[in-house]
């Protein structure tokens, strides 16, 4: 049990989960800062971020594994991660025009994949098939916990008076860096 | 380009340093990320343009994702037989360098449609030069403020780095700060172009003006000359 609690804890708060989360929340919020649209793509990445990350493990432990064949692991998370984002895109194709139109406007199906293959990457496949599908359901805890303060954060502090090249995208990483202390904290404490 | 959009240069530069930030902690990692990225980035556009009047944007895309998955693959095993130290650490994780080549490629695949070869050549070039730029720059910072070394030589005697420039949060503060820097020279740029094309079009305006008024003159004293 306290090993899944690491687990839980390293994923939730560790930095590879702000970095990831990173490249999405920075696109995320860009087109329109709207908050359904925000839970919206939220939602259509950890869709595919769980779907081609347990495809990923399954054929690392049968296949990979057996036929020492660990090279071929990039090509298909690669694969796998286009695949899913695909298919998160048509459900929400048929689920929401209005919602449809920003996220293809927002160009978040490259960005999306780009996550993916990110949170795949760092997952650690050397354990069993229970702790990679606990893994991967924190590392989405994660993502969804950085998006929602990253959200609340950056739109107070887009609101303040700031030169014009530091308005918008470096305002963005700034932000970011104070959801990634606000997590590193919270993480030493519990 | 937009304000806000995703397709701005720096925007799409600094997301893609930033995809790679938790692997790139030194000058030399930097810049051998640097080298793989661009040359995947470069080949693998290659690559997909010839499909370009054929195949969907989505479908390009994938394309471009796995023929850069395909390539980072080879750089890997190819790793495997370098015996150089900063070689074999970035090694361990270079399939990261796959994450900017997707990010670099929204440009190409989504964003320009009707380009000419010289403009598509010559922004692809400007874009991976910009990434060069700022992820050395970035590799160099947070190599002396993290570990207090430059390309593996220690710079203050004493000074062993600020732990907090070494975690995801420092960097993305120190991304930031680079993306304002680039921000401000592509906003010099863009101004001096739009002054640049503003006094070439006056220019125009008064040659025609001029020429103008020298026909006006030839064909009066024709006239004249006629009477």
């Amino acid at each position: 049990m306290n090993e899944f609690a690491a687990v839980a804890l390293t994923a939730i708060f560790s930095s590879n989960i702000i970095s990831s989360a990173g490249v999405g929340t920075a696109t995320l919020q860009s087109e329109k800062r709207s908050f359904w649209f925000m839970v919206v793509s939220s939602l259509c990445v950890i869709v595919s971020t769980i779907l081609s990350g347990l495809l990923v493990s399954v054929l690392n432990t049968y296949v990979f594994a057996k036929f020492d064949l660990e090279y071929l692991r990039l090509f298909v998370a690669v694969l796998l991660a286009v695949i899913m984002a695909f298919l998160s895109r048509t459900i929400l194709k048929f689920a929401s025009q209005e919602m449809f139109y920003l996220y293809e406007k927002s160009y978040s199906f490259p960005i999306q994949t780009a996550i993916n293959v990110g949170t795949i990457l760092v997952i650690n496949y050397a354990t069993t098939f229970l702790k990679i599908m606990f893994e991967l359901a924190m590392f989405c805890v994660g993502f969804l916990l950085v998006q929602i303060l990253f959200y609340a954060l950056y739109e107070r502090l887009d609101s303040v008076n700031s030169l014009k090249p530091a308005r918008n995208i470096p305002l963005m990483f700034f932000t970011l860096s104070i959801v990634g202390i606000i997590l590193y904290v919270v993480g030493l404490i519990l | 380009m937009e304000k806000n959009s995703p397709v701005n240069s720096v925007y799409l530069i600094a997301l893609a340093v930033s995809s790679i930030l938790l692997v790139v902690n030194s000058l030399y990692q930097a810049l051998i990320y640097c080298a793989v990225v661009v040359a995947v980035f470069l080949v693998s556009v290659c690559v997909v343009s010839m499909i370009e009047k054929v195949a969907d944007k989505h479908v390009r895309f994938l394309m471009f994702a796995l023929v850069s998955a395909a390539l980072i693959t080879i750089i890997k095993i190819v790793f495997g037989y370098i015996n150089v130290k900063e070689i074999v650490l970035a090694g361990e994780s270079i399939e990261f360098a796959c994450l900017p080549c997707l990010l670099l490629a929204i440009v190409p695949i989504y964003f320009e449609n009707n380009m000419s070869v010289k403009e598509f050549f010559v922004d692809s070039l400007l874009m991976s030069m910009g990434l060069v730029l700022m992820l050395a720059l970035y590799g160099a910072i947070i190599e002396i403020l993290g570990h207090g070394t430059i390309a593996n030589v220690q710079i203050f005697k004493g000074f062993a780095g600020v732990e907090f420039f070494t975690k995801a949060y420092g960097a993305f503060l120190v991304i930031g700060i680079l993306t304002i820097l680039f921000n401000i020279v592509r906003r010099t740029y863009l101004k001096k172009t739009r002054r640049y094309n503003m006094l070439v079009e006056k220019y125009k305006v008064q040659i025609r003006e001029i020429r103008d008024t020298q026909l006006r003159v030839r064909a009066g004293e024709r006239r004249d000359y006629n009477e």
